[in-house]
């Protein structure tokens, strides 16, 4: 795969686009909601360029799609051990350094989740020898929420991964 | 439990190895993802998972061809049925049939490779590696319209461009010709990269035209570099025992041998032999190298006589070159 010029790919998905938005659900008041965007680069009438997000519903591989994780406590109590888990679909590559989240602590896992640490201390073991992990091998990202989530407040964390 | 975890890791390392090195996702995959939060509300655990977030892989139509010679095609002048060798991939992530044409008016050479006489582009079909024109494991001319070759994602085709070559060309002469291949999904080829060609990719997804416009053009060359050996063998003198010229029993013969290397290359342990007749007698001791004695045993210097046999070693001889004259003398019995 040879990378793809953004601005031609961005602004062919804009015009594919719509929406990817996954209805939101909820369990005791608590609500999750993933959302795969893609970024656009558009032009204001001023004739400024600036970047925008839009669902993404078709890509080609090498696009980069940033996907966002919204969870909201619609209840009265607050909600506390927050940890959230994401894979890293299949057919994508995590994106060095791109996982973010409000008030949390991000690890991720090289084994399909069985066990997370953070990026320097992942390795991959293989022939007896062990070496760094690449982010490109990462399986699973989780982001460990600090504190409690109060109630009627909500909080999000992204990534973004690349279409093999 | 360690070692389960050791075994666990190796397996899933093989798998995203091989998965890396994979073509492109193919088009019409559909890449989902699903967030799980586990949390506690009033010290009760539990957890819930989002819906997915998913869409799905466009065809991108990308393609490449790379020469695979190492460097120039040596031929001669005239020459037949000399062949280039291609790779052709399809760099894009769906099943695409691509069009191939050459062009041999390339400018930028000395001369223009013709379409070669058994046929002008060939298609490795497999059977045997490299190219065969003939036999039971002949490869295929490539028709048109006909066998266009249908590659999946990141498939290769092995193209062979078969030319023949004019005559009375001068060693170090090349020709360059080029091969073409496009895409054939209509209004792919060259078109500007983002194009997208709706409903044109596999399972009814849109087509995305790629960097590389659908269509890839590489030269190749040819060069004029046969490498021949000339020899020839004289009478420089004959003495005669009356110190004639006559050719007669006693008579002294001087031969003298020329070499000439021409054409382009290098030729390797070139070596001369030289039997005498059965009715000459070599006269011992007589041999020279472009004027200079040389021994008739079999040592460091490039000479020897035995068996009735002059041999001269030159070693690795670059073209073009004339070499020392060999000289020897011989009486006639």
């Amino acid at each position: 795969m040879r990378p793809f010029s953004l601005i031609a790919l961005f602004s062919l998905i804009g015009m594919l686009a719509g929406p990817a938005h996954a209805a939101p659900e909820a369990k005791q008041n608590i609500t999750l909601k993933n959302v795969a965007e893609v970024e656009v680069e558009v032009t204001t009438p001023n004739g400024k360029k600036e970047k925008k997000r839009e669902p993404v519903k078709k890509a080609v591989p090498g696009t980069e799609v940033i996907f966002t994780t919204t969870f909201g406590n619609a209840g009265t109590k607050p909600a506390g051990n927050i940890v959230l888990t994401n894979p890293v679909p299949d057919n994508t590559s995590y994106v060095a350094g791109s996982a973010t989240g409000a008030n949390t602590d991000i690890t991720f896992s090289v084994d399909g989740g069985k066990t997370y640490s953070t990026p320097d201390r992942l390795k991959i073991k293989k022939d007896n020898k062990e070496r760094p992990a690449l982010p490109a091998e990462y399986t699973h990202i989780r982001w460990t929420y600090k504190g409690e989530l109060a109630a009627g407040k909500s909080s999000d964390v992204s990534f973004r991964v690349v279409i093999k | 439990m360690n070692i389960g975890w050791h075994i666990l890791i190796g397996v899933f390392i093989g798998l995203w190895a091989s998965t890396a090195q994979a073509a492109a996702t193919p088009a019409a995959t559909v890449i989902s993802n699903i967030a799980t939060l586990n949390y506690e509300v009033g010290g009760a655990p539990d957890s819930i998972t989002s819906l997915p977030a998913k869409f799905t892989v466009d065809e991108l139509i990308d393609v490449s061809l790379t020469w695979q010679d190492a460097s120039s095609v040596s031929v001669n002048s005239p020459d037949v049925d000399k062949s280039l060798t291609f790779i052709l991939t399809n760099i894009g992530n769906g099943p695409e049939s691509f069009s191939l044409a050459r062009n041999n008016s390339l400018t930028g050479d000395n001369f223009d490779p013709s379409n070669g006489a058994s046929g002008s582009i060939y298609l490795e079909n497999g059977l045997q590696p490299g190219f065969q024109t003939s036999g039971p494991n002949a490869d295929s001319i490539y028709i048109p319209g006909t066998n266009d070759p249908n590659l999946t994602g990141g498939g290769t085709q092995t193209i062979y461009v078969n030319s023949n070559i004019q005559s009375a060309l001068p060693t170090g002469n090349t020709g360059l010709l080029s091969l073409t291949a496009s895409s054939r999904t209509p209004g792919a080829a060259g078109a500007t990269p983002g194009t997208s060609l709706a409903g044109q990719g596999v399972g009814g997804v849109n087509a995305l035209v790629g960097n590389t416009r659908a269509q890839a053009v590489q030269n190749g060359s040819y060069i004029v570099s046969g490498l021949s050996v000339t020899v020839a063998k004289t009478v420089a003198s004959i003495v005669d025992p009356r110190a004639g010229n006559n050719l007669e029993p006693g008579s002294v013969v001087a031969y003298q041998i020329v070499v000439t290397v021409s054409g382009s290359g290098t030729a390797g342990n070139l070596t001369i032999t030289d039997p005498l007749p059965a009715e000459f007698t070599y006269f011992p001791g007589s041999i020279t190298v472009g004027g200079a004695a040389r021994t008739d045993a079999v040592d460091a210097d490039n000479a020897s006589f035995g068996s009735s046999t002059v041999t001269v070693n030159f070693g690795s001889v670059v073209a073009p070159a004339t070499l020392p004259a060999i000289q020897f003398r011989a009486t006639l019995n």
